[in-house]
């Protein structure tokens, strides 16, 4: 199935705080979530999620914390805010009922 | 070694302060050497995996552009407070309320400002508080200093290092942020060092051009911060002019137009 890139820049911030909304995550297993829960749907450059995850940051809808592994390496894990989950369900109000309204004019069950 | 030159690709194409690039670059490295972890545990070569996962995060210049539009541009909010000191400094000075209850009102609510926020975060625009709280540390020493003078000499000495070490961890993060911490304590430094003598009309409309000058800062971009950022240190000498008589004021402004004239090549390198 092919969509928009527009369609996609849209919901970037609604899909990543729906994801984050769940339990604290990191870049990578964002990826692998997005994946696995849209059953491959979404496919898209994975680089461009960190720019997304630093907007949603600076509009304080998300805060991030570092986390030291045994590895040695270091992951930054997101975390959703107040604001954020507010905006989250704002969203999904305006997702709910724009979808609805589309569904009707196209006669789509 | 792909992994590797990617992550360097990325790095020469970030316009960030130091620090900021580390924390991205770490981000990166970890998502890479994870995913590559995963697709050799499922049966490919390092090699192979490395080209698949540099292929998946796509390109380093899409990458870095979006980087480097995030991080440039603050917001309206974050623009206002950077230059709201500045902005109290022109009606306090323009109104003739400097000596009033109200100035003391105003150095002492930028140290409650500087020390909350500094506390946990720093983001640039808290530094103009800082500036300014380190005008009512060193005004403090100038009041010490005529009525025990060994000790002010200590407070002083205490004052200018604990100055001096944030100046120079501003250095390390940014050069382009130095005016935002340094021109407020040279400006009121000179103003106590020549006894509080009354500004000139044009030298208080340089707080309004300096709140100004903060707000572009915030919200501009790289060049519009390298432009802004020598512009203030200008505005800073016209001001330690016309207040000062002496040239010493001239060596600081010196120096920081030099830190940031190199930042401004290394980054074009």
């Amino acid at each position: 199935m092919v969509y928009s890139s527009e369609l996609l820049k849209g919901s970037v911030d609604t899909i990543l705080l729906s994801l984050i909304a769940e339990n604290p995550v990191y870049g990578y297993q964002i990826v692998r979530e997005l994946e696995k829960k849209s059953q491959g749907y979404f496919v898209f450059k994975e680089g461009t999620l960190y720019p997304a995850l630093r907007r949603l940051e600076r509009k304080r809808l998300v805060i991030s914390k570092w986390e030291d592994l045994q590895s040695g390496r270091k992951r930054r894990y997101y975390y959703i805010t107040d604001q954020g989950s507010k905006f989250l369900k704002d969203k999904k109000a305006e997702w709910q009922g724009f979808s609805l309204a589309i569904n009707l004019i196209a006669g789509l069950p | 070694m792909i992994a590797d030159s990617w992550i360097e690709r990325i790095r020469g194409l970030l316009e960030l302060s130091s620090s900021q690039k580390e924390e991205v670059l770490c981000e990166l490295s970890t998502h890479l050497e994870e995913e590559v972890e995963e697709l050799e545990r499922g049966g490919l070569s390092g090699e192979e995996a490395s080209i698949k996962v540099v292929e998946a995060l796509g390109s380093t210049e899409e990458i870095a552009r979006e980087l480097n539009q995030v991080y440039a541009h603050g917001s309206d909010k974050e623009a206002i407070l950077a230059s709201l000191p500045y902005f109290l400094s022109f009606l306090l000075f323009s109104l003739g309320l400097e000596e009033n209850m109200g100035a003391l009102i105003f150095a002492g609510g930028t140290v409650i400002v500087a020390v909350l926020v500094g506390r946990t975060a720093r983001p640039p625009w808290v530094l103009t508080w800082m500036g300014y709280s380190f005008v009512l540390l060193f005004a403090l020493g100038f009041l010490l200093w005529d009525i025990i003078f060994p000790l002010a000499l200590a407070y002083g000495l205490l004052v200018i290092s604990l100055f001096i070490t944030k100046v120079i961890s501003v250095v390390r993060e940014d050069p382009y942020l130095i005016p935002l911490i340094s021109v407020p304590p040279l400006i009121f430094g000179e103003w106590f060092l020549e006894g509080t003598p009354e500004f000139k009309p044009l030298t208080v409309l340089g707080f309004l051009a300096l709140a100004v000058l903060c707000s572009i800062f915030i919200m501009g971009g790289r060049r519009a911060k390298l432009i802004v950022c020598l512009t203030q240190i200008f505005v800073l000498s016209l001001i330690l002019g016309s207040v000062g008589t002496a040239g010493l004021w001239a060596l600081p402004a010196i120096t920081m137009a030099c830190l940031v004239l190199r930042e401004a090549r290394v980054e074009q390198h």
